[in-house]
C-alpha cells in the first residue's frame, strides 16, 4: 500500500469510527422517543379499530387473543366479565389462560424471545427490506 | 358487543405495539442518527419505521431476529433520508465517477478536517447503491460482523467481504477527491 493508499484508509476509518461513536445527548433521545411514541401509539389504535375482522369475538381464538390484554387489566369491565364468564364455561380457554400466566414471567425476563413472538405477529419484512 | 370488543383489541394491539416500542426505539433511533448525523432526521426515522409497524405493513412472517430487522429498517429509512436531502441540494451525479458537492480547491480550509470528513462520508454513503450502503453502515456504524450481515440479508459472506471492499474503495475515491488528492 502506498502512503496516499495508507492515508486514505486511515482518513475512512476515522471518519466511520466517529460515526460509529456518534450519539444524540440522553435526554434528547427520550424526548423525541416519548414524542414518537404518542404519534405511534394513536396511529396502532387507529389501525387496529379500522380491522373490522378483528372486532368480532367469534370463537375460543378470539377470546384467547384477549389473554394479554386480560393479563395486563386492560380489558374494559364489560370485556373483561364477557372474558371470565367465557373462560369459566371453557376448559382449551382456561388452559391458555393458566398457561399464559405461568409463561408471563420467564417471557418477561426473555425479553427478545417474547418481542420475536409479537413481530412475528405484527409482521414486518416490508419495514426493514424496502 | 362488538364496540366493546374493538376496544378490547385495540387495547390489546396498542400494548403489544409499546411492548416492541419500548424494546426496541432506542436502537432504531441511535442507528438513524449514526447514519444521518441529525437528530430531528433520526426521529423521522424512528417515526417512519414505527408508524409502519403501526399500521401492519408488509404482512410476511418476521425471520428469528426482531432487532436485527428493526435495525435494518433504520438504516434503511435513515439513508432515505440523507438521499433526498441531496437530491433536493444537488444535480444528479454520476454514477461511475466520484463526485463532489464541494470540490478541494473550492473549500482548501476543509482539508483533511475529520469532521468534514465525516460529512462527506456520510453524504457518498447516500449516493452508492442502497445495498452497498446498507451493508457499508450495518459492518462500521453499528458493528456487526461480515458473517452477521450474510446471515441477516441472506447472502454468502464472500458477497459482503466484496461489497464492502468496493465501496471501502469507492468511498476513499470520494476522501481523496475532497482532500483534493484524488485523479
Amino acid at each position: 500500500m502506498n502512503r496516499k493508499e495508507f492515508d486514505l484508509d486511515q482518513l475512512l476509518d476515522r471518519a466511520v469510527a466517529e460515526i460509529h461513536d456518534d450519539a444524540m445527548a440522553p435526554e434528547a433521545e427520550r424526548a423525541a422517543g416519548d414524542r414518537v411514541w404518542e404519534t405511534v401509539r394513536r396511529e396502532g389504535e387507529r389501525a387496529a379499530s379500522a380491522q373490522p375482522r378483528q372486532q368480532q369475538i367469534q370463537s375460543c381464538d378470539d377470546f384467547q387473543s384477549l389473554i394479554p390484554a386480560y393479563l395486563q387489566g386492560a380489558l374494559s369491565d364489560a370485556r373483561k366479565l364477557l372474558f371470565e364468564d367465557h373462560v369459566n364455561e371453557c376448559l382449551p380457554c382456561r388452559r391458555e389462560l393458566k398457561a399464559a400466566r405461568l409463561a408471563r414471567r420467564p417471557a418477561v425476563a426473555a425479553g427478545s424471545s417474547a418481542g420475536s413472538g409479537l413481530l412475528s405477529r405484527w409482521g414486518l419484512r416490508a419495514a426493514a427490506a424496502r | 358487543v362488538h364496540n366493546a370488543a374493538s376496544q378490547a383489541q385495540t387495547t390489546s394491539a396498542t400494548a403489544e405495539l409499546e411492548q416492541i416500542y419500548r424494546e426496541h426505539h432506542g436502537r432504531v433511533l441511535r442507528a438513524a442518527y449514526r447514519v444521518t448525523g441529525n437528530a430531528q432526521d433520526a426521529e423521522d426515522v424512528l417515526q417512519t419505521v414505527f408508524l409502519r409497524l403501526a399500521r401492519r405493513e408488509g404482512g410476511s412472517p418476521l425471520s428469528d431476529s426482531p432487532g436485527s430487522y428493526l435495525h435494518r429498517a433504520a438504516i434503511n429509512a435513515a439513508l432515505d433520508i440523507v438521499r433526498s436531502r441531496q437530491a433536493q441540494r444537488s444535480t444528479p451525479l454520476d454514477d461511475v465517477a466520484p463526485v463532489l458537492a464541494v470540490a478541494a480547491d473550492e473549500a482548501p480550509d476543509k482539508r483533511q478536517d475529520a469532521g468534514e470528513i465525516r460529512e462527506q462520508v456520510r453524504k457518498a454513503l447516500s449516493r452508492l447503491s442502497p445495498k452497498s450502503a446498507e451493508i457499508f453502515a450495518l459492518r462500521y456504524f453499528e458493528g456487526f460482523g461480515n458473517h452477521e450481515i450474510a446471515r441477516m440479508l441472506g447472502t454468502s459472506r464472500s458477497t459482503i467481504n466484496v461489497i464492502l471492499h468496493r465501496t471501502r474503495q469507492r468511498l476513499k475515491d470520494e476522501i481523496a477527491a475532497y482532500v483534493g488528492e484524488g485523479q
